[in-house]
C-alpha cells in the first residue's frame, strides 16, 4: 500500500517542472511520515487519510510550478505533415502536372493527426473521424474521373453509419439497426431510383424507419396494430396505384396509421424541438440539392457542398459564440477551395483556401 | 476562515514550534493538528516550503535509526528563521492587540 501510494505521488510530481533530486527527498520524506504514522498505530487509510491523497499532496506542493506538457508521442510526425504534404504537393504539381487532384495530399495533415491522436488513446471513433477525408477523397476521384457525381454523393452517407456501428457497445441490436434504416433507405431509394428509375414504389422502402422504430416500442399489441396499419397502407396504396392509376388518391392511404398516431399520441407535432432544427436543415438541403440536380442535371457536381449548411448551422447554434470561426473555418476553406476549382479550373491556387484554417485558430488564441 | 489566512497562521504557528525544539515531520503535524483545526494534508507542504526558503535546516538523526529502524529527518530553526519568528511574534501581538480592541468588551448574547 506504501510503495502503491509513493508511486502515485512520484507519477503526479513528475509532470511538473521539478528537479529529480527534490521528488526523491519529498518521496523520502512521506516514506517517513507514513511509517511514523504506522508506529502510532494507524491504518494505512488512516496515514492516507492524514497525510492527504496524491492528488492533494501534489496540488499542494506545486502551488506556482509550472506543469510539464509532455510532448505526445506521434506529436513530431502531426508537426511534420504539413511540410511533407506541400513537398508531395509540389512534386505532384511540378513533374507530374497533377495540381489537381494533388491537393488532396493536404488531408494527410488532419488524417495523420487523427490517426496518432486516436490511435494513441484507442478511441473506436476512429474511423468516424477519418471517413469525411475518405469520403471525400473517393467522392472527388470517382466525380472527377467519370463524371458520375450522383449517386456517388451517398458515399457521404458512410459517415452517420460508421458514427452509429462505432458506438454499437452503447446500444441494443435493434437500436443499431433502427438507427441505420434511415440510410438503408436512403441509399435503396437513389440506388434503384438511378439505375432502374424506379422511383415509385422504391420511395416506399422508407417506410423501414417507422416499421422497424416502433419494434422498440414495450407495449406488444401497439407493435402489431402500427405493422398491421403500416401494411395495410402499403397494399391499399400499391392496388390502387397498380390497379387504376390511382398514384395521387392512393397517397390518401397513409393517412391511416398518421391519424392513428395522432390520436394515440405517440405522433406529436414538435419540429422546433430541441436537435430537430439540424434535421430540417438537413432535408432541407437534401430537397433543394435532389430538386435542382434532377430539374439541372450539372448540379450534383458542385451544389454538395450546400450540406456544409447542417454542421456550420449546428455549430452556430451550439458551438462556442466567440469563437465560432474556428469550427466552422474548415468548411468555409473546402467551399472556397472547390468552387473556385472546380468553376475557374484554379485547383493549383484554390487550396491556399485551406490557410484560412490555421490563421482562423492562430487569430483566436491570441 | 480565509484559507490564505489560515495558511499564514499555520506558517507562523511551525516556525514557532520548530523555534522551542528540533521536530521531525510528524510530529509537526502532530502537534499542530491536535492544537488547531487544520488540514494536516498542508502542513508538510508548508514546513517544505519553509526549508527551501532557509528558515529551517534538516538533519538526520541517528539515533532513531535504533528506535525505529530508519534515521529521522529534523527540522532547525535557522538564524533566518529566528528572525522570521521575532517578526511574526511582534506581528502577531500587534495584530491580536488590535483585534482585541475592537471586539474586546462586547458581548454577543442575544
Amino acid at each position: 500500500m506504501k510503495s502503491k501510494y509513493l508511486a502515485e505521488i512520484k507519477k503526479s510530481l513528475e509532470k511538473y517542472e521539478i528537479e529529480s533530486e527534490e521528488i526523491l527527498d519529498i518521496l523520502n520524506d512521506y516514506d517517513q511520515l507514513y511509517d511514523d504514522g504506522l508506529s502510532r498505530g494507524l491504518s494505512d487509510e488512516s496515514v492516507i487519510a492524514f497525510l492527504g491523497t496524491p492528488e492533494k499532496i501534489v496540488k499542494e506542493l506545486t502551488e506556482g510550478i509550472k506543469h510539464i506538457e509532455k510532448p505526445k508521442k506521434g506529436s513530431k510526425l502531426i508537426a511534420l505533415t504539413p511540410f511533407i504534404s506541400l513537398v508531395i504537393y509540389f512534386i505532384l504539381g511540378f513533374y507530374f502536372q497533377v495540381w489537381h487532384p494533388g491537393w488532396l495530399v493536404f488531408f494527410l495533415i488532419p488524417v495523420t493527426a487523427i490517426i496518432v491522436e486516436m490511435g494513441h488513446q484507442k478511441d473506436k471513433h476512429i474511423t468516424t473521424a477519418l471517413s469525411p477525408f475518405f469520403t471525400v477523397i473517393t467522392y472527388l476521384i470517382i466525380g472527377f474521373t467519370y463524371n458520375i457525381w450522383h449517386p456517388t454523393w451517398l458515399i457521404f452517407l458512410i459517415i452517420p453509419v460508421l458514427a452509429i456501428v462505432n458506438s454499437r457497445n452503447e446500444r441494443t441490436s435493434l437500436q443499431i439497426i433502427t438507427a441505420l434504416t434511415p440510410f438503408i433507405a436512403t441509399i435503396t431509394f437513389f440506388s434503384f431510383g438511378f439505375y432502374l428509375d424506379l422511383w415509385n414504389p422504391i420511395w416506399l422502402v422508407f417506410f423501414i424507419i417507422p416499421m422497424v422504430g416502433v419494434l422498440n416500442d414495450s407495449n406488444k399489441t401497439k407493435i402489431i396494430i402500427y405493422e398491421f396499419l403500416f401494411a395495410l397502407s402499403i397494399s391499399i396504396y400499391l392496388f390502387l396505384g397498380y390497379t387504376y392509376g390511382l398514384w395521387g388518391y392512393a397517397l390518401l392511404a397513409f393517412l391511416i396509421p398518421f391519424v392513428y398516431g395522432i390520436s394515440k399520441n405517440d405522433i406529436q407535432i414538435d419540429i422546433f424541438h430541441e436537435g430537430k432544427e439540424e434535421w430540417i436543415v438537413f432535408l432541407l438541403c437534401l430537397v433543394v440539392y435532389v430538386t435542382l440536380g434532377i430539374i439541372f442535371k450539372t448540379t450534383w457536381a458542385y451544389l454538395w457542398v450546400i450540406f456544409f449548411l447542417v454542421p456550420v448551422f449546428a455549430i452556430v447554434k451550439h458551438g462556442p459564440k466567440k469563437q465560432l470561426f474556428v469550427p466552422i473555418s474548415p468548411f468555409l476553406a473546402t467551399t472556397i477551395f472547390f468552387l473556385l476549382g472546380y468553376f475557374f479550373e484554379l485547383w493549383s491556387i484554390s487550396w491556399i483556401a485551406f490557410l484560412i484554417i490555421p490563421v482562423a485558430a492562430i487569430l483566436n488564441n491570441h | 476562515m480565509n484559507s490564505q489566512f489560515k495558511k499564514g497562521v499555520i506558517e507562523m504557528c511551525v516556525i514557532n514550534l520548530i523555534s522551542k525544539q528540533d521536530m521531525y515531520g510528524f510530529e509537526v503535524i502532530e502537534t499542530l493538528s491536535k492544537e488547531i483545526d487544520v488540514n494536516e494534508n498542508t502542513i508538510y507542504p508548508i514546513l517544505r516550503r519553509l526549508t527551501n526558503q532557509g528558515y529551517f535546516m534538516t538533519y538526520m538523526d541517528t539515533d532513531s535509526l535504533k528506535k525505529i529502524g530508519a534515521p529521522r529527518k529534523y527540522y532547525k530553526l535557522t538564524a533566518l528563521g529566528q528572525t522570521r519568528n521575532v517578526e511574526y511574534e511582534n506581528e502577531w501581538s500587534k495584530f491580536l492587540k488590535g483585534v482585541f480592541n475592537i471586539l474586546g468588551g462586547k458581548t454577543y448574547e442575544k
